[in-house]
This record gives structure tokens, C-alpha cells and sequence, in this order.
């Protein structure tokens, strides 16, 4: 062990929102930090070590904020840690919006830290025909400039062989003789004196991709694209999840999980507890994966072969959405709609998380700006959006009737986020704030990332859901084979019969939803439901009880009073939207 | 037929609209220029004090004397969104009734994004 080692000094990366901090801070660390093209992100903030030498660096990717003079959440968190002091600031602008990264640039300036400036994108300002004089950049502010492409890493050598002449800096303005930080009511004015010396834009017509910015979040097209983009990406989801089912996991398992299971069944003498809690019950003489529930058999076929290739194909193409840029662009379009329902168009991206897993969609709702809107979206997701594997399973499950069953879960899920963002609008106290975004240019996404983000996400998916998959088939053998079930069933069937019209049986697996959604959707399956009943069963397991995650990060992330409130409305809204299922069906059938 | 129109709209170029009268972004024709003369703070816009909303828009570089293209304005009260220094920003309706613009020429433009000149 070394004896007096350096005490860590602490590196602050500063800058706007989506300006390459996190693709930065990754080249620095190593961390795999996930950075994508969407602004806010890096709410909350990473953190990771960089050696050099004997020198030990903490690396803080500090919230994106356009102004140090905190008009949200994460400018507050930035401003706080600015405020706490560095060893070096890492100014991070983005080269193709100087003039706007260089206001925040002098309030880091104001407080007389030593800064080094990473002038970032360089290669995209290139392309947009702007062009600016570095050398005279380094001259004005007084500190290092490095251009840099943290995407590429080009550059990222030369910004850190320059940390040691890290200084505080100061302004030169053309007609003074000292350096100064221009306060408040000169900024913009020195502003424009150093963009007028270092900045050139060249003529250049536009591009397509800049033709395409201006459709999508146009009157008409825009609207027209957003319909095109997420019909598109429902189909191609459904189209790679059920190829990849049966065209390669299903004949897989048949071929390797069948024998095994056979084999163990035989070895366990094809009957009794053990039996039945391992390999499951046989139905009708032989192993049905989706239901004879056994931990061999169920339990490593609904998470591997009915929900994973969904899970990967949703997260596949939301991370293309993402990193092409056109989240903030649906944003803009949903802001109208979700304006109605005390949120603004922001809100949009946590909501879309929430359909691949509820945990992240609710982590997300960080990015809004009052308690008020995170309360509305939180509740929102947690009641009427559906997760991955849920939908894989409704689809598995329900789609055996025909599409417009599906079709039928989905209207009521949508038309209860709907009336229920409206209600809880309207009985909130409070305002929500309106949009103020900027929205980042179209990029060609680059496979790399793409892909180190989706292996992140999925392996989330299998460390976390593929344990609890096993559990939820361990405790049902468990409360089947005591005969709490049978109880339960008993106590809960005054509402499930008299209130939505379902069997006693039917308690059992809407309350084992806690655990896994996707699990309970396969039992509502196997209990051979009418179709009315079983649309019923499904709208309520939906909507009620969050899975033990979801439900997790909601306590965790709105508290305990919240969280009550919350689940209170839950149970009112998943009752109440069951009953109408069962009413308006009963019209018909 | 009104899908000829946008076909149109989207390939043509920004129609030409001049005039003195300064006039909110709410009401500035899609792809026409304006230079801001104007940010009013009123007691509460969007939801947000004024003094916190100008300095939100301050800080994404929306300032008097700026020159904005409007893209355009979403129906239903849905937000505007324009080009400032080459960049589109997104503002919600009652956001763009208190930003105040003269309408320009293009040619005068300094915007990012410089328009063909024939």
C-alpha cells in the first residue's frame, strides 16, 4: 500500500443539457454512464474515478443546466454543486450553440474556479458550416479550449493533458486592458463581442434531416409522423417478439427444455408436492409451459421465451427513437393533450419508459419540474401503463381470441389514463408549469452505444425479473398447496363475483400480480375464463397493484403519504374500470 | 385536398410576410421571421412566475433583439416552436402570447440556419 497518497480532487463536468456530457464523462471514467439524445437525462447525477499518475480524480457528471441561476430541479443541483467548489471545472459547450453555452460558461466563470473549456462537438458544428477560431476562443476566455467529439472520443487526450492549466480565467474584451467576468448585466453584450471575433457561419442549404426537424413538429406532418412512428413502433415490436418466439426460442425450448423437464418429472415419479412445485402439474398427461407452473417449466418459459424477445425489441427501438432524437419531438405534439391533464409534453418520454418496465418510467418522472406533475405521472404509469412483459403476456394470452379482444384491454387502458389524468387534473390543487424545451437536432445513432444501452437495459430485465418470475411460481405451488389460495379466493369473492362478475378463482392470481404481472397474466389464462371475463380480469389485474418493484420505487420516489393516496386511487380506478368492462360488454355478449 | 396544401407548404419556401405591427409568436405566421421586441412578464405565465419564465427563456438565448423563425404552432393551444441560432425551441401557448415580435424579411436574417438565396 501506498503510504501518503494524494488526496482525490474533484473534477466537475458543467454544461447545458444533451451537450455530450455523459458520453464525456464515460470517455473519462469508463463507467458506463447511459447518455442519450434526450435533455435531463443526467437528473441525479454519476460519478466514477479517473487515474492519472499518482492522482486520483472524482469525476462528477454534473445535471445538465442552461443557467446557474436555477429555474428547475437540476439547475438547483448544479448550482449547488458548482458551489461546493472543484479542483477543476470541465466546462463542456456545445460547439454548435456558442452562443447560448457561453451564458452559463461566464456564470461558471463568476465563481472563480480554475476551468478548463471542452468545446464538444465540433465535427457536427463543421458540418453545420460553422466555424470557430479556437486559438482565439483560448485568447478571449483566458482558459484552455480543447475541441473535442466525446461520441468518438477525439480529443479527449489532449482536454486531459490540459487540466494542470486549469485557471479561473477572465473575460478580454476588445477595448480593456484587464480580464473580467462579465456580471449579469453586461453578459450577453460580452457574449456577442467574442461571437462576433471567433464565430463564422458559412452558407449551406438546408438538409434533409433539418427538413425533417421542421415536419415533425409541424401542425400537420408532425402529427402525421408521431401517428406513423408509433404505429411503426408497435408493429415492428410485435413483429421481432413474435418472430423471435417462434422462430427460434420456442422450437429451442421444445428441443432442449421438454427432455429435461420429462426426464426430472420421471425421476420425481410424475406426481406429489415436489413434483408439482419443480416441474409443475401435468396437464392432460404432459408438460404445458405456459400452464403446469413449475419452476422448471413455467418458470424459465414466461421470462425467456414469452416476455424477453418483447422486452428487447420495445427497448430496441425506444433506444433508436431516443437516440435519433425524437422523443422531444413527440413532446411538442403531446403537449396539447397532456396539458389537459396537468402535465405538460414532457411527460410523454417517462410514460413511454413506463411500456417497457413501470421502474424506469417512474424513475423518469424525475425530469418534470413540480411535485404536482410527478404525482399525476407516477400514478398515471403505475395505473393504466402497461409494462413489456405484461402486454407480452395480454398479447400471448388474450390475443388467443382474436385481435379485437386486445384491442378491447387496450381502449380501457388508454381511455382510464385518459378520464383519470383529467380527474386527477381537476382535483389537484395547484398549477402545472408549461413547456419550455429545447429539442435537439436529428443524429444518425451510433450502433455502439445503441447497443451497450440495450444490453444494459435487458440485462436488467433478466437479473431482475427472471428471479422474481421463480419466486411468484414458488409461492403459488406454496399457497396452492396449503390452501391460502383456496381461502383467499373465499374472502375476496364478494367483490370479484358480485362487482366484476369473476370466479372466486380469479382473486387468487390478481392478487399474485404483486409479484409478477406477467406470471398472473398466464394463470388468469389457465383458469379457462369466459372471454368477457377474462377481458374484466385483465383491465383489473392491470390496473391494480403495482408489481413489488413498481411498487418500490413509487414509496421511494413520492413517499409514504403519497404513495397511500396513490394506491387508494389505484384500487378505486382498477374496481371502477373493471365494472364498466363488464357493463358495456354485457350490452353484447 | 388539403393535403396538397401542406405537400406545398412543406417544399416550398417560408411565405413572405412583412409587416410593422409587432404581434405575439401565438399569432406569426408558420415560417415567417421576427426579431423579439418584447418578453412581458406578467404576474403568472404557464403556470410559472413571469420573472422565472423570461429567465428560462433568457437562458436558452431568447432575448429581446434575437431573430426567430416560427416552425409552428400545434393545434388545440398546443406549444410553438421556432429556430433560434439554428436551433428549435418549444414553447407552450401561453408562453408564445407573451413573446412579442416584429415580423422581417428572411433575407435579413442571422439565423443559424441561412435560407437559400436564388
Amino acid at each position: 500500500m501506498e503510504e501518503s497518497r494524494k488526496a482525490t480532487k474533484r473534477l466537475l463536468l458543467v454544461g447545458n443539457p444533451n451537450v455530450g456530457k455523459s458520453a464525456l464523462f464515460t470517455r473519462i471514467t469508463g463507467v458506463h454512464a447511459v447518455s442519450s439524445n434526450y435533455p435531463g437525462t443526467t437528473v441525479g447525477f454519476l460519478e466514477g474515478l479517473y487515474r492519472r499518475g499518482d492522482e486520483e480524480w472524482r469525476v462528477i457528471d454534473v445535471p445538465g443546466a442552461y443557467t446557474l441561476s436555477p429555474t428547475n430541479e437540476a439547475e438547483e443541483v448544479a448550482q449547488r454543486m458548482v458551489d461546493e467548489g472543484a479542483d477543476v471545472i470541465i466546462l463542456v459547450l456545445d460547439a454548435t450553440a456558442l452562443e447560448r453555452n457561453l451564458f452559463l460558461a461566464f456564470q461558471t466563470m463568476e465563481r472563480r474556479l480554475p476551468v478548463v473549456v471542452a468545446l464538444n462537438m465540433v465535427d457536427e458544428a463543421r458540418h453545420k458550416g460553422i466555424n470557430i477560431d479556437v486559438d482565439e476562443l483560448e485568447r478571449l476566455l483566458g482558459v484552455p479550449v480543447v475541441p473535442t467529439v466525446a461520441v468518438t472520443g477525439e480529443g479527449i487526450n489532449r482536454l486531459l493533458d490540459r487540466l494542470p492549466e486549469a485557471n479561473p480565467g477572465g473575460v478580454l474584451l476588445p477595448d480593456q486592458e484587464e480580464r473580467t467576468v462579465p456580471g449579469k448585466d453586461d453578459r450577453w453584450s460580452a457574449i456577442g463581442g467574442i461571437i462576433e471575433r471567433v464565430q463564422r457561419v458559412s452558407h449551406r442549404h438546408h438538409t434533409l434531416l433539418d427538413k425533417l426537424e421542421d415536419a415533425s413538429v409541424d401542425s400537420f406532418w408532425g402529427l402525421l409522423i408521431g401517428l406513423i412512428v408509433i404505429a411503426g413502433s408497435f408493429a415492428s415490436i410485435r413483429f421481432l417478439g413474435e418472430g423471435v418466439i417462434e422462430k427460434v426460442l420456442d422450437p429451442l425450448f421444445e428441443a432442449w427444455l421438454l427432455p429435461l423437464n420429462e426426464r426430472v418429472s420421471t425421476l420425481l415419479g410424475g406426481e406429489g408436492a415436489l413434483h408439482d412445485i419443480v416441474v409443475g402439474h401435468l396437464i392432460d398427461g404432459s408438460i404445458d409451459f405456459e400452464q403446469s407452473l413449475g419452476l422448471l417449466s413455467t418458470g424459465l418459459y414466461v421470462p425467456l421465451v414469452m416476455v424477453l424477445p418483447y422486452v428487447t425489441a420495445f427497448y430496441l427501438v425506444l433506444g433508436l427513437l431516443e437516440d435519433f432524437g425524437y422523443l422531444p419531438r413527440l413532446a411538442v405534439i403531446f403537449d396539447a393533450l397532456l396539458h389537459r391533464m396537468g402535465l405538460h409534453g414532457f411527460a410523454i418520454v417517462p410514460s413511454l419508459l413506463g411500456l417497457g418496465c413501470n421502474v424506469p418510467g417512474i424513475l423518469a418522472t424525475r425530469v418534470l419540474d413540480s411535485d404536482r406533475e410527478r404525482f399525476i405521472a407516477a400514478t398515471l404509469i403505475s395505473v393504466a401503463i402497461p409494462c413489456a412483459g405484461l402486454q407480452a403476456m395480454i398479447i400471448g394470452t388474450v390475443g388467443d381470441l382474436g385481435v379485437e379482444w386486445v384491442l378491447m384491454v387496450y381502449a380501457t387502458l388508454i381511455a382510464s389514463w385518459l378520464i383519470l389524468g383529467r380527474i386527477l387534473h381537476a382535483f389537484l390543487p395547484g398549477f402545472s408549469p408549461e413547456l419550455i424545451v429545447e429539442i435537439p437536432p436529428y443524429r444518425i445513432p451510433s450502433f455502439k452505444s445503441l447497443g451497450m444501452k440495450l444490453w444494459m437495459r435487458v440485462r436488467g430485465f433478466l437479473i431482475e425479473a427472471v428471479p422474481l418470475v421463480l419466486v411468484g411460481i414458488l409461492v403459488i405451488g406454496l399457497l396452492e398447496t396449503t390452501g391460502v389460495t383456496a381461502l383467499l379466493s373465499r374472502l375476496l369473492a364478494p367483490v370479484f363475483n358480485g362487482l366484476l362478475g369473476l370466479p372466486p378463482e380469479a382473486s387468487a392470481p390478481i392478487l399474485l400480480g404483486i409479484l409478477r404481472k406477467d406470471v398472473a397474466m398466464g394463470l388468469l389464462g389457465a383458469l379457462g375464463l369466459t372471454p368477457v371475463q377474462l377481458i374484466v380480469a385483465t383491465v383489473t389485474l392491470s390496473m391494480t397493484f403495482p408489481c413489488v418493484a413498481t411498487f418500490i420505487v413509487l414509496w421511494r420516489e413520492l413517499g409514504g403519504r403519497r404513495l397511500a393516496a396513490s394506491m387508494g386511487i389505484m384500487f378505486a380506478s382498477a374496481l371502477a374500470a373493471g365494472a364498466a368492462v363488464r357493463l358495456l360488454l354485457s350490452f353484447r355478449f | 385536398m388539403r393535403i396538397l396544401y401542406h405537400l406545398t407548404r412543406l417544399a416550398g419556401r417560408p411565405r413572405p410576410f412583412k409587416g410593422k405591427e409587432a404581434l405575439s409568436l401565438r399569432d406569426l405566421p408558420d415560417g415567417a421571421f421576427g426579431r423579439v421586441v418584447n418578453i412581458s412578464s406578467p404576474g403568472n405565465i404557464g403556470g410559472m412566475s413571469g420573472a422565472c419564465c423570461a429567465q428560462r427563456l433568457e437562458a436558452l438565448g431568447l432575448r429581446v433583439g434575437k431573430i426567430v423563425e416560427k416552425v409552428s404552432g400545434m393545434p388545440f393551444h398546443g406549444p410553438v416552436t421556432l429556430i433560434l441560432d439554428g436551433r428549435q425551441i418549444a414553447v407552450g401557448w401561453n408562453i408564445s402570447s407573451n413573446v412579442f415580435v416584429v415580423p422581417i424579411d428572411d433575407g435579413e436574417s442571422s439565423n443559424g440556419r441561412i435560407p437559400e438565396s436564388n
